[in-house]
């Protein structure tokens, strides 16, 4: 009896520190049995739904990485257009050309992470801007790559990692790679010291740096991941269409950012985790499908995110002040 | 106080107007093309509306505040234009102030998403940007529609080496120097972005001064993109993609602090030409034009370098000897 209202009152503490999540995951829960009742979502529709949500998820684990450490990463999106384009054109639909497609799009995307991070950490250059200015770099390497006309598409087994199921086609192979990302991920951000660290430098930089967290490395580090894990969702998008498209990746800037919004992670850094935008993703992606299933153009879509970012912020802003 | 920052100013716009006039004259040499006053006056038509709309970025810069919406907003008033102006003269001046209009009620909402509900202002003007494309999207999907002909005879009237757009840029140039050099709301400016606290001890509301540069702001982006629109006779929901970056790099070349209460408007017009002709001394001197990307975002975070660097060294060239002065006395 002792031991029941001891883990009851644990769970009530747990809900009490993690309000956001929390919240977050019943408007999750709230919006799936909407869903289930007027869209008749059967559970098979929604793990496909959560196989499309996957690129999406898996960039925005290191967009919470860049925002709990106090920054942002405007990158991601041209990241993601770059991969794309350049696995597209080093595979050429070939099966024997995989292996360099993955190091070539791999080695990139770290190099620049490793130079958003850089420029952060010893220039001292804003986040934001130093995020922005390579975006526009990276737009830039990808047209006189291409020379502004994109060639060739994804080898044929590639594609199988957003199109196949596993288990006699019970489980989409994406998102079983989404929810081991995530978990590697989790486990390195709540159970680690690297966790520890990465609060600890968004939370306070200069307490950080003075109870010896080397500071800088860790900074970079984050960008890199951000970066990678942008790859990766490059790889995973590319997989998804099969051929090259340019300007794949210019909504998925925004996109991360608000699907971190409602996970309840703030801008100023060391609050909240990716436990939220687990949640936070799909919320943003079943709003979508929800509006090409009512039939409202791209431009809904847009309009919806600024919305969304605004009053998740606001709220955001006015939870943590009156803690 | 404020006549020292003023000349401040001009010492942190100088290089700038140095880079300037070096890559002019090594265009001009690489290129006979480059010197005739039909290319000078294309430049500056292609450089004016960037060069309004970067009056709103300094003036939001300077308040400590930044601006990516901008390019939205500019968007906007073009597909505005675009679907309205094109009937008659009334039809066009309901358009103008129409666009007008939006751009203003954009710039209300930002001050006081960033005021009143505590967003930060480059989230705040990222969202509101998503929102404003959304909207111009859903009134024109794709670059097209007419403008109202006076309007485009009007301004790309041409009277080498200069045009309307020229004229136009150089009137709102000087009535925003006079502004900040001269009248109270200039001075707040500064001492906000300077330091807001202690504005606003001194009786300045940081609401109202943020809500108006916000709001000027706008509608200089919105003015920026009916000039635009007559210049290219159409409207397109997004022409304005670049615009965010463009603005903050050419201000900051211009010697404006990315911290607020230092710079101005001078140094941002140099910024504005060094930034506009990039893409024209690129195609003078044969070379693919997609470069320009990698050389303004290049731009960007070497003025941003050289600005850091110039701080600490002030810092190391100052401390010891006010510190040596201390001890003397």
């Amino acid at each position: 009896m002792k031991w029941r209202k001891l883990k009851l009152n644990s769970i009530v503490k747990y809900i009490k520190k993690n309000n956001i999540v929390t919240g977050v995951f019943m408007l999750l829960i709230l919006i799936i049995i909407i869903f289930a009742v007027f869209a008749s979502l059967t559970p098979l529709h929604f793990l496909d739904m959560i196989r499309q949500a996957a690129p999406l998820g898996i960039m925005a684990i290191g967009q919470t990485i860049c925002l709990l450490l106090g920054g942002i990463d405007l990158s991601v999106g041209a990241v993601i257009s770059f991969t794309n384009l350049v696995a597209c054109a080093t595979m050429l639909g070939d099966d024997r050309n995989i292996p360099i497609a993955l190091v070539l799009t791999i080695g990139f995307s770290l190099l620049f992470g490793l130079i958003n991070g850089v420029a952060i950490v010893k220039i001292k250059i804003p986040a934001f801007l130093t995020t922005l200015a390579m975006s526009i770099i990276i737009k830039g390497i990808t047209l006189i790559y291409t020379k502004g006309s994109p060639i060739g598409n994804i080898a044929q087994s590639f594609r199988g990692i957003s199109e196949a199921w596993l288990f006699n086609n019970s489980i989409p192979v994406a998102a079983l790679i989404w929810v081991v990302i995530w978990a590697i991920i989790a486990f390195v951000m709540y159970r680690t010291t690297y966790g520890k660290k990465i609060y600890a430098t968004g939370g306070n930089h200069q307490v950080a740096k003075l109870s010896g967290i080397r500071t800088g490395l860790v900074t970079v580090s984050g960008y890199m991941l951000s970066s990678l894990l942008a790859c990766f969702a490059g790889l995973m998008l590319s997989a998804y269409i099969g051929v090259t498209s340019s300007g794949l990746g210019n909504p998925y800037t925004l996109n991360s950012i608000a699907a971190v919004c409602i996970g309840g992670t703030t801008f100023d850094g060391g609050r909240g985790g990716i436990a939220g935008t687990f949640a936070g993703v799909l919320i943003i992606f079943l709003i979508q499908t929800f509006m090409t299933m009512i039939n409202v153009p791209e431009a809904g879509k847009q309009l919806s995110l600024g919305v969304i970012i605004i009053v998740m912020v606001s709220l955001n802003q006015k939870l943590s002040k009156r803690r | 106080m404020f006549q020292g920052s003023f000349k401040k100013h001009l010492k942190l716009a100088f290089p700038a107007y140095i880079i300037l006039v070096l890559i002019l004259i090594i265009a001009s040499a690489s290129n006979q093309d480059f010197r005739t006053s039909t290319n000078f006056s294309n430049i500056v038509a292609q450089s004016s509306v960037l060069a309004i709309v970067a009056i709103g970025q300094t003036l939001i810069l300077l308040i400590g505040g930044i601006d990516l919406s901008n390019g939205a907003v500019l968007s906007i008033s073009t597909v505005v234009m675009a679907q309205i102006s094109y009937a008659s003269t009334g039809s066009m001046w309901f358009a103008i102030v129409l666009a007008l209009i939006i751009g203003c009620g954009v710039g209300a909402m930002n001050g006081f998403g960033i005021m009143k509900l505590n967003i930060p202002p480059m989230i705040m003007t990222l969202a509101s940007g998503s929102i404003v494309t959304g909207i111009a999207l859903f009134i024109q999907s794709s670059p097209g529609g007419k403008i109202n002909l006076e309007l485009m005879k009007f301004v790309t009237k041409k009277f080498p080496p200069f045009n309307t757009l020229g004229v136009i840029t150089i009137i709102l140039y000087i009535i925003f120097t006079f502004i900040l050099v001269a009248t109270k709301w200039g001075r707040n400016l500064y001492a906000v972005g300077g330091n807001a606290i202690s504005a606003k001890k001194s009786g300045i509301s940081v609401f109202k001064t943020y809500m108006s540069t916000y709001m000027v702001a706008g509608t200089l982006a919105a003015f920026g993109g009916i000039l635009l629109s007559a210049r290219l006779f159409s409207g397109d929901p997004v022409i304005g993609e670049n615009y965010a970056m463009d603005t903050i790099t050419a201000v900051i070349l211009g010697g404006t602090m990315l911290t607020g209460g230092e710079g101005g408007i001078i140094g941002t017009l140099a910024g504005v030409f060094i930034v506009a002709m990039i893409g024209n001394v690129l195609n003078m001197l044969e070379i693919f034009p997609y470069y320009q990307y990698i050389i303004k975002g290049l731009i960007l975070v070497t003025a941003l370098l050289v600005k850091v660097v110039d701080k600490e060294k002030l810092k190391s060239l100052v401390l010891p000897k006010s510190r040596h002065e201390v001890e003397e006395a």
